[in-house]
Parts: C-alpha cells; sequence; structure tokens
C-alpha cells in the first residue's frame, strides 16, 4: 500500500477556557484578544487526528499547516505534540486581515508548495468564524476534489478513498479519488491526549516559516485588499433581565403566576 | 544560576494538565467511591501516556526528560487526584532492572517501556521499616540459588507489582564480617515465585492500598542479588527509596498544596459572603498567602532536588529536605483549604478533604519526618552546606542513575 502524505491545516482561536475575557472594541468593531491564550480549534483536533490515525496505519506524514501571525507557533507546536512530523507557517504582514477566500489561497499556496501532497484535512469550520468556506475554496485553489461534513473514512486503495458525510436528515456514502480536500466533523472520531513523547518530538521536529517571498502568490489576492468580503459591522445582543418579586399567600402568589404566564402566551388562556 | 523551567519542561506540565483535565478531573466522582474497575483502566491510561518515562535516559529508551520532568507531570496529577498517581511503581521497575542489569533486565525493560510492568520496594517488617538491623526476613545460599523466608509489610499497592527489590538479612549475626550493614543483600523477587504471597491488603483513611506480603521458601537464582551484592543491599535500596520515592513522594504532595491553592482561591472568588467574594476578606486572603508561599518554598526545594539529580548530583539530603517541608506543607495548605471552603471544606464532593487526609499518608514513605530530619541534622553536623553541598554522584559510591 502506498504511504500517503496528509497535510492539516489549522487555526489558532481563542482559548475556550479564557472566553469570559474576550470583548468587543466598539471602535474598531474586532474582539480583544490581546493576553488570551490561543489554542487549536477543536474541529482541527479531528482534522489532526484522521490524519495521525491514516499515518498510523498506513505509513507516510502528516504536515500542519496554517497562516497566522508570529505566536501561531504554539498551536503549530501543538499539533507536534500529537504527532504531527513537521509544520508550516505562513507569516507575512501582507497575509493580515484577509478573509475566508485570500485565507484559503494562502493556505493552497503553501500546500502547492509541499508539492505531493495525497490529502487534505481541516476542520469543518471554526470555532470563531464558523463560515465552513476554506475547505472549499482552499480545494479550488489546488484544483482538487472536496469533501465536507465528514464523519468517515475507509482507505480503499492506493488513490481512492470511501467517505460518509452528513446531511440534514442522514448521511450519504460517496467515494473519491485523491487528492482530495476533507472537511470533517467532531463525530468521525475522539482527538487523542498527547503522550508524553511529544514533550521530546516538539524539540527534534520543525517548524518551517514561510513569508510571501517563499511561496508563489499573486500579490494583488492577499490580505486585506485582496478579500473580496469585509466587515461592515458587529452587533452584540444585550441580554437584560428584569425581576418581580410576587407577595402575598402562596396561592394568590400562584394565580399571579398563572395569569402572567397567560399574559405572556407561555401558558393557554383558562 | 536559572530557575527558568525548560521549554520541554513545561511542554510536560501541559501534556499532564491536559491528561488530568480530561481522564481525571471530569471522572473525581468515580475515584471518590473507589471505582476499582475505572481506577485501573486510568492506570492503564497514565501508563500508555509514559509519565514513567521521563526518568528514563534516552539511550534506554525513555524520554529523557528528567526527574525535574518527572515532577512537574506527578505534581499535575496528583493535583488533579492525589491517588491516582500510578507512575512511581513503574519508575521503581525502571530502577530495580537497571540496577540489577544482567537478566532482570532484559526481562523487565520491554516490558517496563511499554509500561506494562511496575514494582515496589520491599522493606517495611511489621516491627518498623528504618530499623534494618532487626529485620527478621532472611536468605540462605542453596547451591547458586537462595532461599527467601520472612514477611514484609505497607507495600503500596503491593498486591499489583509484578516485581520488587527486598531488602533482607544474609549475614551471620556471630560472624564480625557479616554483622550489622553488611548482613543486608538485596534480591529481586517476582510475584509469581512459588512461596511468594500477598497475605492481606490495607487501605489508608485516604483510599490507596498497602499490603503485606509473605515468602515461604521462596527460590531465587543468585543473578537476582542486586549489586554491588551480598551484604551491600543498603546502598542500591536507599538510593532507590530516594530518587523515586522521595522524589516522587515529594512531587504527589506538591499536588496537593497546588490542589489546595487552585481549589481554594476558585471557591473563595465563586462564594459570595456580607454581598462580596470571600477572597476580599483579609482572613481570607491571608490563607491564600500562607498557601502561596508554601507552594512556592515546596517548589523551589522540590525543583532544585530534581534538578540536582539530573545534573548528575547527589542530592541525598536536598530529597530530604523538600520531602519533609512538602509534607509539613501540604497538611497546612490543605487545612487553609478546609477552613476557606468552610462545611464545603470536609464534604465528599469537594477536594480539600482529600488532600487532607493523602498528604498524611505519605509521611510514611521514603521515611518519616523524624527519619528525615535525622539525616538532615547529621549532614548539617558533618558540615554539608545546604545549599552548595551537593557532591557528583559518583563520588558519593554507588548511584543507579
Amino acid at each position: 500500500m502506498k504511504e500517503l502524505h496528509s497535510v492539516v491545516c489549522i487555526k489558532p482561536v481563542p482559548d475556550q477556557r479564557f472566553w469570559d475575557k474576550i470583548s468587543l472594541d466598539p471602535k474598531t468593531q474586532t474582539l480583544r484578544r490581546a493576553g488570551i491564550p490561543v489554542a487549536l480549534g477543536p474541529l482541527d483536533l479531528n482534522a489532526l487526528e484522521e490524519a495521525l490515525r491514516i499515518k498510523e496505519s498506513r505509513g507516510g506524514k502528516v504536515t500542519v499547516v496554517s497562516m497566522g501571525p508570529p505566536g501561531t507557533e504554539e498551536i503549530l507546536e501543538w499539533a507536534i505534540v500529537l504527532g504531527a512530523d513537521e509544520a508550516v507557517l505562513l507569516s507575512d504582514r501582507a497575509f493580515a486581515g484577509a478573509d475566508t477566500l485570500a485565507t484559503a489561497y494562502v493556505l493552497a499556496s503553501g500546500i502547492k508548495k509541499l508539492g505531493d501532497v495525497d490529502l487534505v484535512f481541516l476542520g469543518n469550520e471554526s470555532l470563531d468564524g464558523s463560515t465552513g468556506q476554506v475547505g472549499p475554496q482552499v480545494a479550488e485553489f489546488l484544483g482538487m476534489s472536496h469533501l465536507t461534513h465528514i464523519t468517515k473514512i475507509d482507505l480503499t486503495g492506493d488513490n481512492k478513498l470511501e467517505a460518509k458525510f452528513r446531511i440534514e436528515f442522514g448521511s450519504i456514502d460517496v467515494e473519491v479519488k485523491t487528492p482530495v480536500v476533507i472537511a470533517v466533523d467532531k463525530e468521525i472520531n475522539e482527538p487523542r491526549l498527547a503522550n508524553i513523547w511529544g514533550a521530546v518530538w516538539a524539540q527534534e521536529r520543525k517548524i518551517n516559516c514561510w513569508s510571501i517571498n517563499d511561496v508563489e502568490v499573486d500579490r494583488d489576492k492577499l490580505g486585506l485588499s485582496g478579500s473580496p468580503t469585509q466587515v461592515a459591522g458587529v452587533t452584540t445582543i444585550e441580554l437584560k433581565r428584569k425581576g418581580e418579586m410576587l407577595t402575598g399567600e402562596p396561592a394568590d402568589i400562584a394565580r399571579q403566576l398563572v395569569k402572567k404566564l397567560q399574559t405572556d402566551k407561555v401558558l393557554p388562556e383558562a | 544560576m536559572s530557575f527558568k523551567m525548560t521549554h520541554e519542561q513545561e511542554l510536560a506540565r501541559k501534556i499532564a494538565l491536559e491528561f488530568a483535565e480530561r481522564e481525571i478531573i471530569p471522572h473525581r466522582d468515580k475515584l471518590r467511591v473507589e471505582d476499582e474497575e475505572f481506577e485501573e483502566q486510568l492506570a492503564v491510561k497514565e501508563a500508555k501516556a509514559g509519565f514513567h518515562l521521563a526518568m528514563i535516559p534516552r539511550d534506554e529508551g525513555g524520554t529523557g526528560l528528567g526527574q525535574v520532568g518527572r515532577v512537574v507531570m506527578e505534581e499535575e496529577l496528583s493535583a488533579a487526584y492525589p491517588r491516582m498517581v500510578s507512575s512511581l511503581h513503574r519508575e521503581f521497575a525502571y530502577v530495580f532492572a537497571k540496577a540489577t542489569g544482567g537478566v532482570v533486565k532484559e526481562k523487565w525493560m520491554p516490558l517496563i517501556l511499554k509500561g506494562e510492568a511496575s514494582a515496589a520496594p520491599f522493606i517495611n517488617e511489621p516491627q518498623g521499616g528504618s530499623d534494618l538491623m532487626n529485620y527478621t526476613t532472611t536468605a540462605r545460599r542453596d547451591g547458586d540459588d537462595w532461599i527467601i523466608n520472612g514477611r514484609k509489610c505497607f507495600i503500596s499497592d503491593g498486591h499489583k507489582v509484578e516485581f520488587g527489590m527486598i531488602l533482607l538479612k544474609t549475614g551471620d549475626p556471630k560472624d564480625p564480617a557479616t554483622r550489622g550493614a553488611r548482613s543486608m543483600t538485596a534480591f529481586i523477587v517476582e510475584e509469581d515465585m512459588p512461596g511468594y504471597k500477598v497475605e492481606r491488603v490495607e487501605k489508608s483513611m485516604a483510599g490507596n492500598l498497602t499490603a503485606t506480603v509473605s515468602f515461604t521458601d521462596v527460590r531465587v537464582p543468585g543473578n537476582y542479588i542486586v549489586p554491588p551484592g551480598v551484604g551491600r543491599g543498603i546502598s542500591p535500596v536507599f538510593l532507590a527509596v530516594w530518587d523515586v520515592g522521595r522524589m516522587g513522594i515529594s512531587a504527589m504532595l506538591l499536588g496537593c498544596i497546588l490542589g489546595s491553592c487552585r481549589s481554594s482561591i476558585q471557591f473563595a472568588k465563586e462564594r459570595v459572603l456580607y454581598g462580596k467574594p470571600i477572597h476580599d476578606l483579609q482572613a481570607i486572603k491571608h490563607r491564600i498567602a500562607d498557601m502561596y508561599i508554601d507552594l512556592a518554598a515546596s517548589r523551589a526545594l522540590t525543583y532544585r532536588a530534581a534538578w540536582l539529580r539530573d545534573q548528575g548530583m547527589n542530592s541525598s539530603q536536598e530529597q530530604s529536605i523538600a520531602k519533609y517541608y512538602c509534607t509539613q506543607a501540604a497538611i497546612r495548605a490543605s487545612l487553609h483549604a478546609i477552613n476557606i471552603h468552610g462545611g464545603s471544606g470536609v464534604m465528599d464532593e469537594y477536594m480539600p478533604q482529600m488532600y487532607y487526609r493523602y498528604a498524611p499518608c505519605l509521611i510514611a514513605g521514603g521515611g518519616t519526618d523524624e527519619i528525615m530530619k535525622d539525616t538532615i541534622a547529621a549532614s548539617a553536623i558533618n558540615g554539608a552546606n545546604p545549599v552548595m553541598g551537593a557532591n557528583p554522584a559518583e563520588t558519593s559510591g554507588f548511584y543507579i542513575l
């Protein structure tokens, strides 16, 4: 059986344990993330897990790729701790402010540079943006087929695989030829915990940092200026609750409560 | 001089913390009721995660993270649930196999690396642990073999281990050449040897188990004697007790202090009295400060003792100091935690009572407070400098690691 080279695209997202510390800057309409640790997104962990399982069953290697500012190395390193063989960080000021299309373009350019790639894995959507667009866009830039909402993969030959993807009321089984881009759902697997060898691998395995000069790209398609979509505004929902004290004998309070619930259409009229 | 953890050590802590957050902390309810099946599964998961490989050098198949790496991981696991640090017995297995070498190492090392072998020191006897000269367990030569008879007690998880290092008497009290310390020899014993019997298993107030094991005409081959050899059994046993036992116990005590701090700070932020969180109350603040001082001091002592060993230095005194201090500090910190938690602190569902019950269970392991003080005082009286007194390991006799 042929050994496979899997690439896993990962994204730094604010660590969920610190979400209560994140706020919205009303002037810039951006999240105040300073001091908030980043983490691998939950679906990124599923994507990485699937690639690692394929490596363990078929041989080959796993490369993780991310686009982000300096500091993104932290999640790439954690992917190595979990078992990835090497990592690539695409980082350049020219990439900043990218929407999903410009992001996918840069990721695809990095994957092209890696060369002989059989499988590209992503989480179906990110924890913060949740667009679900990057996977299919990467596939378009690479000229590969793509599958989304994948909950099961079976390698059936050197160049083909069967996959199950989720639809609203069921699932569909498909067979595709590699290379292919696969965006996974959380049901696909249970991500592993790090083994203590990970601390050793992190010292031995490499994170390559590639700037705009290391990849073949059209500068007009990068960053904020290369992004066809822009965030026009962000609205936060304010939740306000009003407390009201009912007084009287228990039977009176019960009657008052029922009446109020009927007025609010929670209970039907008597 | 540097007090900074290496990046590798920081990652080791993060790996242990993530393990604790997924595999231990959400399942504390099962640990509280001593669900044996769950505890066994958890121990297997700890073995697969490879925590015990830290103190095994790279060229022997371990991760080579060293004593510091090991201590920070065991500290995190202990903070999650102190009873569930199962790597100590796998570490004992490595130290015993390495110290003995030969067929013992060949047989056990592959299993140790896979996390499938554990061992315990068989030292204590019913009449005492540190009173070696009055041990009654003996071995007599029979051709190339030796025949062991006697009984050892207070062996942590002794009913589960596959093998152990036993310290016993081989000398003749009438022969000046084999009297006293020269009468003690260390052997490897295996649980499937005929005559090896787990007599009873006792449970401590914190739920951890210790076994009494008897030896009736247990036949042991001559190559199961731990070097340097007959009549020289004290040094390998003591070194194992220091390097695995005292360092590991200090790490577990650190976990009790760390866990006490974490749970107290969280509770003090959430618990509201007189209209504000109780961490605003000076009495609570001072308790938290006391706990933190103890955490900082205990860490400094323990990490330094571990670091010295990683540098190939003798840190037996530093380990004794760390173990003594951590024991006292863990009891103090867990009592502070109970006070901060009020009535909840002694309830099963909250962790402070567990730390408070567990810390005293670690007093005897590796030597009581009094034994620690005896060794520390002897060192002080002999002129050792507590900061600069460490000697290279090779100058202080037989060293295993």
